[in-house]
């Protein structure tokens, strides 16, 4: 009767998302090196195809969505991203950048615009993996407690 | 770091192989479900190719992907370690008690008309982690040394319950979540109406969600242990409450599990479904006396928490749910067996209350009569 069931549904779920998002920032990371000659001649086997472009961003979107509404204390943020058990801690994670917001918002705007993602945009989509990152391993470590 | 991380990746693809080696190995015991070690073996390849991946595509070659490659690194570790912990280990352990408890599942779920494949049982847990059940790999684990107890076993039906869910859990629960979220739209309708505090609204969408994220789940579970083992399992759950109560935890709820008071009105909602009238009086009896020593406090607004009313709601449902896959209820049993294995937990109970001095001889003998079943 541990929690590990459900602990368990919960961790499965942050893993999906969280690969997801790292998936997709590591597609906009090389689609940026592949902007650069210097780059792109010293990582001549760097590809990155339009199909994995399209699907990074609108990953991306999809959950930055999520993320301005979890900040703003909407209640429709989405839990098909993560469990609710996780977002309040996320949310008060995110919070402590306090620029965040802001860089977010152009993050979208270059997203949907479908223009070249800048370094600080990249800065700020690694600030809401590693974030994630961190809440994942918690959750695992939680569920390997769980186990004893 | 470019180093460091290719470094680190390499040995992660060795741990996987140093396991796989042991598990392709000639001390694997012959008695292990060979699909679970395959599907652990065939985990752990994909794993490996998974890491190799990486590897060889020449991303750890870039510096500006460092970021993103710790936090794939710390996912594969991860994965590694659920395969270690719950698989892996499941294995390597396997010995005479899981041999013992693979005959036993196999006779309960003969018992209760149980159609899924026989859950893997290990006893890697411990007393203070107790029963768990991971559904998505086909466990059950107990505390070592649990072949010899039989006043804990009402709780691998509860176990089962989770490996249940898993499959249908549409028919247990799908009648009642819109029941669920009328009840709370309507409280927080009534703090608009009645101008009552604000603040009550995040405490109901807290209550909402919990019942959606685990507690759902664990009535279900509760109902469905109460629906093939009866009594038994009421029993059970009260001894389990008396460690809780140490705690002030009685009437507390906790984001994955109801409160042990709400589980017990869920348990005697079954109990009357399935006619066992008398039996819970006795029982009730007991549980007032015990609510009523060990004191524990009551939350504010405990009883918007768990209302009678949605308990009830889930248990029909649940019910409705059992009825459907077709298994077979305790008083089922009964009439189609002579020896259940719920009847000899049932009398277990009967006995360690009416002859506790005797109790040890008793269910040394009723441990015996399970062998002799199995």
């Amino acid at each position: 009767m541990s929690d590990i069931s459900a602990l368990s549904n919960q961790y499965d779920q942050l893993v999906d998302t969280s690969e997801k998002i790292n998936n997709s920032v590591i597609t906009f990371k090389k689609q940026n090196l592949l902007q650069d000659a210097v780059s792109k001649k010293k990582y001549p086997n760097l590809k990155v195809s339009p199909e994995e472009i399209a699907q990074a961003s609108s990953f991306l979107l999809l959950f930055l969505v999520n993320v301005f509404d979890l900040l703003r204390d909407e209640p429709n943020a989405e839990e098909k991203f993560m469990p609710l058990t996780v977002m309040d801690d996320y949310k008060t994670r995110l919070r402590k950048n306090v620029y965040l917001d802001e860089d977010l918002k152009r993050l979208q705007k270059n997203i949907q615009e479908k223009q070249q993602v800048t370094d600080d945009d990249l800065n700020a989509m690694d600030f809401l993996v590693t974030t994630l990152d961190t809440e994942r391993n918690n959750l695992f470590r939680k569920l390997k407690t769980a186990r004893g | 770091m470019t180093q460091f991380l290719k470094g680190i990746f390499a040995d992660q693809a060795n741990a996987a192989l140093k396991m796989l080696a042991r598990l392709k190995g000639n001390d694997i015991n012959a008695d292990m479900d060979k699909t679970f070690l395959a599907n652990t073996i065939h985990l752990l390849e994909s794993l490996y190719t998974d890491v190799m991946k990486i590897i060889q595509s020449g991303d750890l070659d870039i510096p500006t992907l460092a970021s993103s490659n710790i936090v794939r690194y710390n996912t594969f570790t991860e994965r590694l370690q659920t395969i270690e912990l719950f698989r892996y280990l499941v294995i390597i352990n396997y010995g005479e008690p899981e041999k013992y408890f693979k005959k036993k599942i196999a006779r309960i779920y003969k018992e209760i008309n149980c159609l899924q494949s026989e859950p893997i049982i290990t006893t890697i847990s411990n007393s203070e982690n107790y029963y768990w059940a991971l559904p998505s790999y086909n466990i059950i684990a107990v505390p070592t040394g649990e072949e010899k107890n039989l006043l804990n076993l009402p709780d691998m039906y509860h176990e089962i319950g989770h490996l249940l869910d898993k499959q249908h859990r549409a028919y247990f629960r799908d009648d009642f979540i819109p029941k669920l979220s009328r009840f709370y739209k309507d409280e927080e309708q009534r703090v608009v109406d009645e101008q009552r505090d604000p603040k009550l609204i995040s405490f109901y969408r807290d209550k909402h969600a919990s019942w959606l994220n685990g507690w759902i789940m664990e009535f279900t579970c509760d109902f469905i242990a109460t629906y093939l083992v009866g009594p038994a399992y009421a029993y059970t759950n009260l001894k389990i409450s008396t460690l809780s109560s140490g705690k002030d935890r009685i009437y507390a709820d906790f984001p994955s599990h109801p409160s042990d008071e709400a589980r017990m009105r869920a348990i005697f909602f079954m109990l009357h479904q399935l006619g066992f009238g008398t039996e819970v009086n006795d029982i009730n009896k007991l549980w007032q006396e015990f609510l009523k020593n060990t004191k524990n406090p009551v939350p504010h607004n405990y009883t918007f928490i768990f209302p009678q009313a949605l308990i009830e709601a889930l248990g029909q449902s649940v019910l409705q749910g059992c009825q459907k896959i077709d298994l077979f209820s305790y008083p089922d049993q009964l009439k189609k067996f002579e020896l259940p294995i719920s009847k000899i937990l049932n009398e277990a109970w009967i006995e360690v209350l009416r002859n506790s001095p005797n109790y040890k001889v008793s269910e040394e003998q009723k441990i015996l009569a399970i062998s002799k079943l199995i």
